[in-house]
């Protein structure tokens, strides 16, 4: 690891950064992350639910607190735009920590670790949202790197790990994933490197008690479960499907793997890292660019063995990077301006057509609104004194809120049972959801209505 | 040596996969048909055979009378129909058996093309077939199952240097794009060991090169020559909402299979590395598998001789050679297993599952008039077992994409313009499960209950 390597993937994290903050703030998650980030600000930890008014007092996951804090202080600071600029900072982390990993495997060919790079960082855009989640995405992107020099024996990586695992576990609950690669690398190492066996044990040791330094303790360890028994009609936890554009970058990813792997192997030191997270990238979409982070720097190593192999002439160059510090300097200074415009010229509104924004005005007060499961968030932040149904949160809602809400929304059987038991008022719903069509045949008063929602005062 | 010892002997060699083929059979015989578009594949046969011309045109639906649709599967069609004929949803059901044992025999050859001792191969090869079992249908795709092992299996003995092999290559892929639409895969296994001749075994391309451009002239000679395009548009947009046409969840018994068969042929690349013909053969049936869960087999089918080979080289390494069975004792546990597989033949379901469809409105459905919305998946077996009744939609898919299937979906899921659907298609009868918005909103209407069941639920305009 020389500084000399750090120009390219740093201006290939301002250039991601500078995409990433075209977009507005949009997200319906970032509004119920936001609303509780202001309720740690003001008041600490709520460890149970007082947004909904379908599970009010349940049990709520603490896991994303640190996250949550740092997306309400960013907004605090900044408005809109704080938000978008810590995006962009996320943003450029992720894609820096992708880029430096390949760069760093092949440091003579800065253009083919970037053009290795480039499949991973474009399917991690999927996940450049307003949201915690991104925050653990760049972690991994981290921790790849660093296990990556832990397999080689190194010390110091085996020191840092535990430290990222404690701000991982504290922004994100996606940090479990990162423990259970850093045992499987940790046990793969042992098995190679003797003399290495005992920093080995300590590092997988100080990183199990690193992911239970959070408020949720042990709880924190129970949040994989939704990883084995995924809501698939989120589109989020959906099976990956290679006929998307996510899809089939992530095809690109694994299938170029594979072939690499095929000629130029890797030994059991890849597998151990490779297999797991292939694993997890298969379960659900939103797991997919983590396969192709993990693999960059596999592919950035080996294609050139690959393209030896194939042409039978070529070798893979082993003369160390002969470019200049002046160069890295400015590639570095051209990463600081590239990413300084991107802020500057990021939008400073966020953008909510999408939502019900003419109905917030006619929202009844307390409990009884059923609302659509993807504006709770939204409502949550923009109509305080009007408690959901349902929001993004998921977790409290699946002990039966959420059945219920689909009863409803879906016109199954039992909706007139569900409206009666729950004691539903008012409908914020879709045009074109059953509810809504059924409750129009049914003649039932139209409160307001626009293109995307409908307003339905229930009888 | 007697002449029971000598033919035992000779049965010793393939003793693994006739025993492969043995379990097979007995695996595959044990439950009764109910796949929902068996019956419409049988409907269209008994047309072809009863009037002796092939079935071009639509006749089974209310919605699309008359409209042209694919002949892929004409001789499949028959092929089910004559043995059903012949002996009823037994017959059916042993020949679908006697199919997967064929297919299983060929797959115990092949997951040894690449030099694995049997255990190694048996290791793989058991969850192959498990896997497999799901894609045994009583359809025309089971004969695309089939002849894809037997190609492959032709494949690895020409890439041995077998003439023979090669020869036998187009005709089969005549047959196959007669049998079944997934013909493409024939010819793409054959291009894969042309493209590994062409740029690895200089010598044997010629070869390959002729027997791809026999096969690919040969498929042509079928009634619809060009369902090729058909076939690969199907591959690149599947219709999701169909269960089998989606991606493949791996948390799901079959998914997990698939999954460990992905994940292995990721690790052991890594860990022993490859040759080009399985970058070849896996990673396109690969991307095929993880575009339709129905496409699983072909994938896992072409990695299981890869595979075995791999945990040949790292599980059983350290061991000596194998020593092989004495020739008569694999002969004898091969003739045995045979024995029992025939015996099975009289444990084999007699008449077909049909609890997962409406069978207590039949009656109803038979003696009512007008236009009937059906349940997707019920419309097969009603165009077999109410005749009377010509289907909204069934498993014919492509006939119904995409304005009827649109106008199906609309209307099921109560979205705004049901009422106009229901109103041109002039439907006086609906044939749903009883928890599709629908049927809710049209029994608060008050459409009359002809037959109601736990799982279906038969309405008539008032």
């Amino acid at each position: 690891m020389t500084a000399r390597s750090f120009g390219v993937p740093l201006l290939i994290g301002a250039a991601a950064a500078f995409i990433a903050t075209r977009a507005p703030a949009s997200d319906s998650d970032l509004f119920w992350h936001l609303a509780v980030g202001r309720d740690i600000a003001a008041t600490g930890l709520a460890r149970v639910d007082h947004f909904s008014w379908s599970v009010p007092g349940h049990t709520v996951l603490t896991d994303q607190w640190l996250g949550e804090l740092a997306l309400y202080v960013a907004y605090t600071l900044g408005g809109w735009l704080g938000v978008v600029v810590l995006r962009g900072i996320a943003v450029t982390t992720l894609a820096a920590a992708i880029a430096y990993a390949a760069v760093r495997e092949v440091p003579q060919r800065p253009l083919l670790a970037t053009l290795v790079a480039i499949p991973a960082i474009a399917l991690s855009s999927y996940l450049w949202t307003d949201r915690p989640e991104l925050f653990g995405v760049a972690c991994f992107a981290i921790l790849i790197v660093l296990l990556r020099t832990v397999s080689a024996g190194d010390l110091r990586a085996m020191a840092v790990l535990p430290a990222l695992l404690v701000i991982w576990a504290n922004l994100h609950g996606s940090a479990m994933l990162g423990l259970a690669l850093v045992l499987v690398v940790c046990a793969e190492t042992f098995r190679r490197i003797p003399a290495r066996r005992r920093a080995l044990g300590v590092t997988a040791l100080l990183a199990v008690v690193a992911t239970l330094a959070t408020p949720a303790g042990l709880a924190s360890w129970r949040t994989g479960g939704l990883f084995f028994a995924p809501p698939r009609f989120i589109q989020e936890w959906s099976v990956p499907d290679v006929a998307t554009v996510p899809g089939m970058l992530f095809a690109v990813s694994f299938f170029g793997t594979i072939f690499v792997a095929i000629y130029a192997r890797g030994g059991l030191r890849e597998a151990a890292l490779l297999v797991p997270v292939a694993f997890v990238s298969l379960v659900a979409a939103r797991f997919t660019p983590l396969f192709a982070i993990a693999a960059t720097p596999y592919l950035a190593a080996n294609l050139p063995v690959v393209i030896a192999q194939l042409r039978a002439s070529l070798r893979p160059p082993i003369s160390r990077s002969r470019r200049s510090s002046a160069l890295e300097m400015a590639a570095s200074l051209l990463a600081l301006a590239v990413l300084l415009a991107g802020f500057f010229t990021a939008p400073r509104a966020p953008a909510i057509d999408a939502f019900p924004i003419g109905a917030l005005p006619l929202l009844p007060a307390g409990p009884g609104l059923l609302n659509r499961y993807d504006w709770g968030g939204f409502l949550i932040w923009y109509a305080p004194a009007t408690p959901v149904f349902v929001d993004g949160r998921l977790s409290p809602y699946l002990d039966g809120a959420l059945d219920d809400y689909r009863a409803v929304i879906g016109l199954h059987a039992d909706w007139r049972e569900v409206m009666t038991r729950r004691g539903i008022r008012t409908l914020l719903v879709a045009p074109t959801d059953a509810i809504a069509v059924h409750a129009h045949d049914l003649g039932w008063r139209t409160i307001a209505t626009a293109p995307n929602w409908v307003l339905v005062a229930v009888p | 040596m007697s002449l029971a010892a000598r033919a035992l002997g000779a049965l010793a060699p393939h003793a693994f996969p006739i025993g492969l083929a043995a379990a097979t059979f007995v695996l595959a015989s044990g439950y009764a048909t109910g796949d929902p578009d068996t019956y419409w594949h049988l409907a269209s046969g008994q047309w072809m055979l009863d009037h002796r011309e092939l079935l071009r045109t639509d006749i089974f639906s209310s919605t699309v009378p008359g409209k042209p649709y694919a002949l892929g599967e004409w001789l499949g069609e028959i092929a089910l129909t004559l043995v059903f004929n012949a002996g009823g949803w037994t017959a059916l059901v042993a020949f679908r058996a006697l199919l997967a044992a064929v297919a299983s025999f060929f797959l115990g050859r092949v997951s040894r093309a690449m030099g694995a001792p049997v255990v190694a191969a048996l290791v793989v090869v058991v969850w192959t077939i498990a896997l497999a079992k799901t894609r045994w249908t009583d359809r025309p795709a089971i004969f695309g199952l089939v002849l894809f092992v037997v190609v492959l299996d032709l494949l690895f003995h020409a890439r041995a240097g077998s003439r023979r092999a090669l020869f036998a290559l187009p005709p089969l892929v005549l047959l196959w794009a007669n049998l079944h639409g997934s013909y493409p895969l024939g010819i793409g296994l054959v291009l894969a060991f042309s493209l590994e001749a062409v740029l690895v075994r200089r010598a044997d391309a010629p070869r390959f090169l002729a027997a791809l451009v026999a096969c690919i002239v040969l498929s042509f000679l079928d009634p619809d020559t060009l369902g090729i395009g058909g076939a690969a548009s199907h591959a690149f947009t599947p219709p999701r909402f169909i269960s089998e046409e989606a991606p493949p969840d791996v948390l799901t018994p079959a998914g997990l299979i698939f999954a460990a068969y992905v994940l292995a042929s990721l690790g052991f690349a890594l860990v022993v590395g490859g040759i080009l013909l399985e970058a070849l053969l896996v990673i396109p049936l690969l991307w095929l598998g993880l575009s339709a869960q129905r496409q699983l087999g072909f994938f896992v089918f072409a990695a299981t001789p890869f595979l075995a080979a791999a945990v040949a080289q790292i599980l059983f390494r350290r061991r000596r050679a194998f020593r092989p069975w004495p020739p008569a004792a694999a002969g004898a546990l091969a003739v045995v297993l045979s024995v029992v597989a025939i015996a099975s033949v009289v444990t084999v379901p007699s008449i077909p599952d049909e609890t997962g469809y409406p069978t207590g409105a039949l009656a109803a459905v038979r003696s009512g008039s007008g236009t009937l919305l059906n349940e997707y998946d019920w419309g097969g077996y009603l165009i077999y077992r109410a005749p009377e009744r010509k289907v909204f939609v069934d498993g014919r898919l492509f006939l119904y994409l995409p304005r009827v299937l649109a106008d199906w979906d609309n209307a099921v899921q109560l979205r705004p313009d049901w009422r106009e659907i229901l109103r041109r298609y002039d439907i006086a009868e609906i044939l749903l499960r009883p928890s599709r918005p629908l049927v809710v909103a049209l029994r608060e209407e008050g459409w009359r209950v002809r037959a109601e069941g736990a799982n279906f639920v038969l309405l008539a305009r008032p």
